[in-house]
């Protein structure tokens, strides 16, 4: 069995419906994510998508490429690079870094915006048997 | 609840708290987050455990306004289905100052009865000067 060379890439519109749901959903009501007039004051200057928001659109890209063994060993290490405004349209990249050795496959993983720019990168790796 | 965050300590237990998942709540996750991969109709995506394990954490020391979720470790051990009775512990990995700047390091595990399911390990950039950036 090899290791696909590259993930299928995953994107998604971000919008600030789908923010203020995440916020319902994960618990975390930070009001950067979720109030304008707040956001307003932030150096960001308007509201921020949660960082886990785009980060589990890795994980969805890594779930449709391995299943439940990433659910039960997978491991991701990332930055977040960037903020996410509301708006930005996110893809998600997998690209098999070398291997997979020690029973891992190791992937370079990132998200970018619609213009290209990071705003995810890093590692995951999950296990595959060995030879 | 404010912190003073130059009173937390490395290995310092600051979460220890029960967590159960419900299908609603992992119906609702999806939703937000447009995944509608099959596999979670049996299992919680490990997202939305270490999402909800970490929105416990941020709860527990009520950063402030300006803090930047800066890098993000998981380690996904064992799926979750939904209402497993799960709990979440965390604890201080690193409280330091330079540049202007706190760097906070939470880590995180939640277990399903003694199994581990989840580790985490949150780096968070809290400018030095108060609550508003």
């Amino acid at each position: 069995m090899t290791a696909p060379e590259t993930l299928g890439e995953i994107t998604h519109a971000v919008t600030q419906a789908q923010v203020d749901a995440y916020a319902e959903a994960s618990g975390d009501h930070n009001p950067l994510h979720t109030d304008a007039e707040f956001a307003a004051f932030t150096p960001y200057g308007k509201t921020v998508a949660h960082g886990m928001l785009v980060l589990a659109f890795i994980s969805e890209m890594m779930t449709n490429a391995f299943g439940e063994v990433w659910a039960s060993g997978g491991k991701l290490k990332v930055r977040f690079r960037a903020p996410v405004f509301p708006g930005s349209t996110i893809t998600t990249a997998g690209t098999l870094r070398g291997g997979p050795t020690n029973r891992e496959a190791v992937y370079e993983v990132a998200c970018k915006d619609q213009d290209g720019q990071d705003v995810i990168t890093g590692e995951a790796r999950v296990p595959w048997p060995s030879d | 609840m404010t912190v003073d965050f130059d009173t937390l300590t490395l290995g310092q237990r600051i979460v220890d708290k029960p967590l159960v998942i419900s299908a609603a709540v992992v119906d609702a996750y999806l939703r937000a987050v447009k995944d509608g991969s099959s596999l979670h109709d049996a299992l919680v995506p490990p997202t939305a455990v270490a999402a909800l394990a970490l929105a416990a954490v941020m709860d527990a020391v009520s950063l402030p306004a300006g803090a930047v979720h800066t890098a993000q470790e998981l380690e996904f051990t064992a799926p979750v289905p939904p209402d497993a009775p799960l709990r979440c512990t965390a604890e201080v990995a690193q409280n330091s100052i330079r540049g202007g700047a706190r760097f906070l390091t939470l880590q995180f595990q939640v277990s399903n009865a003694k199994v581990v399911v989840l580790r985490g390990r949150s780096s968070i950039l809290i400018p030095i000067d108060g609550a508003q950036a």
